[in-house]
């Protein structure tokens, strides 16, 4: 898989996998994470955030694990792939601000 | 487990409209997530931004899922939707009603309002009307009715050939003591098939069996009486408990699950016990108590019920002709009726009703709705054919056209789920008609189906034809630019001008009825009730456990004097009864038939008869027009002295003074000595008849019966805490009496409207939406083609006409319209309103003043939507209209 494909991502989708780089979580603790770390206000709601996760799964780039037990809630983590893209767009992001950041600094 | 919270149920209720695959992978979780989300603590604005954003993004996300189901979508790369095929038009489209938020705004809203309305009547009308009662077999259920039946009847029904099984009860309030306060609570007397024929199940225990017939003192109780009064005691098997002063050891704890079946026992029936079958009055065959159902065998129909009951109804006839004869000599008859349907016949005409109203609500919505996409298909008129020529297709511009018409019917559709369920809500928390199985009433996924599918087909049709008119124009004549000429839009001012009339003929025929109903409820509230209620509070009680009338006697006697200690109180008495403790279908006391043997007049008189205390009448102001009331010494007198009312004197006597003296009464029962006439006075309502009535002393009580209305008269106005007040005073007198309610006579004169109010209210709420959007349509049209002329207004006022007579030119069009839809609705409103005219109180259902005053009132808002445009064409500028051009 050549990350670059999927690039730019959108920033619901980069913060749903840094938030899934610290550690795995259900649907309720991403969209709290999510919420907790987004100044930019991205504020997900369950439908989408499902739909999200159903495609990044069949990305390959998150998987769902099964709670323990009946009535226990699906948890998702990170995968390889999943990292490999977040560092990507990381990376993509880091060059694009180094590169903009002179034009405010002079100023 | 504990119930959901509505809300989140709303949301798992809307989840069902995703496609299967992704409701079955992910559905669960994302009504975990939502329900978790809801729990958190929170401000109402918290709450409100996080129900809008959840509630808000499913109608979008629905559509994108259901545009990847079915691969009309291209990738899913970036998770929103491709630029071809329908992704491409829904995304344009959603891009384009963005852009014309006005329009957006106010048709998501019509269809809002109109789809909430109908969802809320029809969610009642689903759970109560069309559902299959909650048993098992139930379309083999049926009732035999005319009342209830003696234990007689009930073991011939049980003989008869072609049924499974029998089930029959009755229902007694009662007193469970011993468990803290007093309480009064419903206990039923069952048969033995009860359960089985009901499928209950349990949450403990066992149910009855054939043995606890002969002991009776077992009882099964409720799952709610179980958790509410016993805190939900898992040892709760072999306890025993109180109920009436009788010890009933509990065998059995039904499941939460168990709805009792509402024709044979009240839903919140505590505590049910066997049918004590050796019990005299059981057995005596007039003696009218059960209340049966059954279940047909298979293969059996209804109507073969029907004959075989008429045959017994013969055979019953034969056997005791004293009791099962009517008037004329012709046999009871047992009328034969499925169980559902005579568990709704009640309700059923109002909810019809309701549903009519709403539909007609919906449809003035609906109409609003295409005035709105016509409007809008008219300004793009231009657009579409700049895109036609630019080489879209004609099929892509419909899809195009469909797909704004989509997005506008989903938004809509939620909006109105939503709306729906916090009208329930309201509805349910009046719940006017004390409507069956009302309790579990919810919102779900048929009513949400239903919802999404009106919204929708209601969006395309009113949506999508309008604005199809917009592609068929002629295309040479658009870019022309000639568009503003008056002739252009000649079949489109047609076309508006009849959604108009029909606006206005819909609207008519609400208000028309809202006027009816409303005339209805005031004249219903006219009558004298034939006493003064200012100043009585009523206090019923419900004495049991006493062994003979006189030991009930003495302990009400001491309740009475007890009350007419507490400062205040001007005089108190008791009946058995009061006047509006029975309204709608309850009945109660003795209605005795008169023996000819008297010298009464040979035709039956049927009358109430109502034993009270000595100061009854005085208490409640109803005047003695004659003689006088028994004095103490004369209660016990043989035959017992009776105060009769006016209208009994007329009908069994000819007239008031001829009463006086007169002896009446059958052998086998007291007779009676006519000592006073006393007005008449209403009881069952006041739009109910005059009740013939015979006020008997309490002394001539013949067995003890558990019911005891005390009522008391004040000097001045209400103390605070009187209700406390008067409840100890009972007390004081008989410590373990329940007291469940204290209230002013005035309220229960205001319940027994209760059923008229909510007609006419919920009318007037209808008539008054449909009569703004009639108006709003009216006003939209005129002001539309007001623009549209604005050449030929401009022109005409060049060439000196009179700015009055062009204003003049506008109104009359109005008015035109207006007046075609008033004609059509009164002729609408004629037939309609003969469909109201069992429920209407001395009105007609064609009354000229509310016809009248609807159409004026329809015609006045017309005047005055069209009033404003006018104005507008007056001052039209001729000059800068034309250099316009």
């Amino acid at each position: 898989m050549d990350p670059h494909d999927h690039l730019p991502l959108a920033p619901r989708d980069l913060l749903i996998l840094a938030v899934l780089a610290e550690g795995p979580l259900h649907g309720y603790g991403l969209i709290k994470a999510v919420e907790a770390r987004s100044q930019s206000g991205v504020l997900l709601d369950p439908a989408n955030l499902y739909r999200v996760l159903r495609r990044m799964t069949g990305l390959g780039w998150i998987r769902a694990v099964e709670g323990p037990g009946d009535g226990r809630r699906r948890t998702y983590e990170i995968a390889p792939d999943g990292r490999t893209v977040l560092r990507a767009e990381l990376t993509r992001l880091e060059h694009l601000l180094e590169q903009a950041r002179p034009a405010v600094a002079g100023s | 487990m504990a119930r959901r919270p509505r809300t989140v149920r709303l949301y798992a209720a809307l989840l069902a409209f995703l496609p299967s695959s992704v409701r079955r992978d992910d559905g669960e979780e994302m009504e975990r997530a939502f329900s978790d989300l809801w729990a958190e603590e929170g401000t109402a604005w918290h709450r409100w931004r996080l129900g809008a954003r959840c509630f808000g993004r499913l109608p979008r996300v629905v559509v994108a899922e259901w545009l990847d189901a079915t691969g009309l979508t291209g990738s899913t790369k970036t998770g929103g939707w491709e630029m071809h095929g329908w992704g491409r038009h829904f995304r344009l489209a959603s891009r384009t009603l963005r852009k014309a938020p006005a329009f957006t705004i106010t048709t998501v809203l019509l269809i809002g309002l109109g789809v909430g309305a109908v969802t809320t009547i029809f969610t009642l009308v689903d759970h109560v009307l069309l559902r299959p009662l909650p048993y098992p077999a139930a379309e083999r259920l049926i009732t035999v009715e005319m009342g209830s039946h003696s234990g007689t009847t009930y073991r011939e029904f049980e003989k008869l050939e072609g049924m499974e099984a029998w089930a029959g009860g009755y229902a007694e309030s009662a007193n469970l003591t011993g468990e803290g306060d007093p309480i009064r609570i419903e206990m039923a007397m069952v048969s033995e098939g009860f359960f089985s024929l009901f499928g209950a199940r349990l949450a403990l225990g066992r149910l009855l069996v054939e043995d606890d017939f002969e002991r009776v003192n077992v009882a099964v109780l409720s799952h709610g009486t179980w958790e509410r009064v016993f805190g939900a005691d898992p040892a709760m098997v072999g306890r025993s408990i109180r109920v009436d002063g009788d010890r009933y050891e509990v065998v059995g704890v039904l499941s939460a699950a168990f709805e009792p079946p509402q024709h044979i026992v009240p839903s919140g029936t505590a505590v049910y016990r066997p049918i004590d079958w050796s019990d005299e009055r059981i057995q005596a065959i007039d003696y009218h108590m059960i209340e049966v159902a059954g279940r047909m065998a298979h293969g059996v129909a209804i109507e073969d019920m029907g004959v075989r009951l008429d045959e017994l109804s013969l055979a019953m006839a034969e056997a005791y002709p004293d009791h099962h004869v009517d008037r004329e000599g012709n046999p009871n008859p047992f009328p034969v009726a499925g169980l559902q349907d005579a568990s709704v016949q009640r309700v059923r005409s109002g909810l019809n009703l309701l549903l009519g109203a709403v539909g007609l609500l919906l449809l003035v919505a609906c109409l609003n709705v295409a005035h709105l996409f016509l409007a809008r298909g008219l300004g793009r008129v231009r657009e579409m054919a700049i895109r036609r020529t630019m080489g879209a297709g004609a099929p892509g511009l419909v899809q195009q056209l469909m797909a704004e018409s989509l997005v506008v019917g989903a938004l809509g559709g939620v909006l109105g789920i939503g709306l729906a369920y916090l009208g329930l809500e309201a509805l349910l928390a009046l719940n006017p008609t004390a409507l069956p199985r009302a309790g579990s009433v919810d919102l779900d996924l048929r009513v949400a189906l239903f919802s999404g599918g009106v919204a929708l087909v209601t969006a395309l049709v009113f949506g999508l034809v309008p604005a199809l008119r917009t592609i068929g124009s002629d295309l040479a004549n658009e870019l022309k630019g000639s568009s503003r000429s008056a002739t252009a839009g000649r079949g489109t001012r047609r076309l508006r001008g009849g959604l108009v009339v029909a606006e206005v003929a819909v609207s008519l025929v609400l208000v028309a009825q809202a006027g009816l109903l409303l005339k209805s409820y005031l004249n219903a509230q006219a009558p004298d009730p034939g006493f003064d209620p200012t100043g009585v509070w009523t206090i019923p009680l419900t004495p049991t456990g006493h062994e003979t009338p006189d030991s009930y006697r003495e302990a009400m006697d001491a309740v009475l004097a007890s009350l007419q200690a507490v400062p205040g109180v001007e005089g108190a008495a008791y009946g058995l009864t009061q006047p509006f403790e029975f309204t709608g279908t309850g009945r109660c006391c003795w209605m005795n038939s008169l023996g000819e043997e008297d010298g009464v007049d040979a035709e039956r008189v049927r009358t109430l008869i109502h034993p009270v205390s000595r100061d009854y009448l005085k208490t409640l102001r109803i005047p003695v027009l004659n003689g006088a009331v028994w004095t103490e010494a004369e209660a016990s007198t043989t035959p017992a002295p009776a105060v009769v009312s006016e209208r009994f004197a007329i009908d069994a006597f000819g007239s008031a003074d001829a009463a006086i003296g007169r002896v009446f009464g059958r052998a086998e029962r007291p007779r009676y000595r006519v000592i006073g006439v006393a007005a008449d006075n209403k009881h069952y309502g006041l739009d109910q008849p005059d009740e013939s009535q015979v006020y008997v002393p309490m002394e001539v009580l013949p067995f003890d019966i558990p019911m005891a209305h005390m009522a008391v008269r004040l000097r001045g106005a209400a103390p605070d805490g009187l209700a406390r007040t008067l409840r100890e005073a009972v007390w004081r007198a008989a410590p373990d009496l329940p007291v469940p309610t204290v209230r002013p006579m005035e309220e229960w004169i205001e319940d027994s409207m209760a059923g008229r109010r909510f007609d006419s209210a919920i009318f007037a709420a209808f008539g008054s939406a449909a009569l703004f959007l009639a108006a709003a349509g009216l006003y939209g049209t005129l002001l539309y083609n007001v623009r549209q002329q604005r050449r030929e207004l401009g022109i005409r006022l060049a060439l000196g006409a009179a700015r009055e007579r062009v204003e003049r030119h506008v109104v009359g069009g109005g008015l035109r319209l207006a007046f075609g839809g008033a004609v059509i609705g009164v002729l609408a409103s004629l037939w309609v309103g003969r469909l109201l005219e069992d429920r209407l109180f001395e009105v007609g259902g064609s009354d000229p003043m509310a016809l009248l005053g609807a159409s004026a009132l329809l015609l006045g808002s017309a005047a005055l939507a069209s009033w404003l445009p006018a104005r507008r064409a007056g001052r039209t500028d001729p000059l800068e209209t034309l250099r316009a051009e």
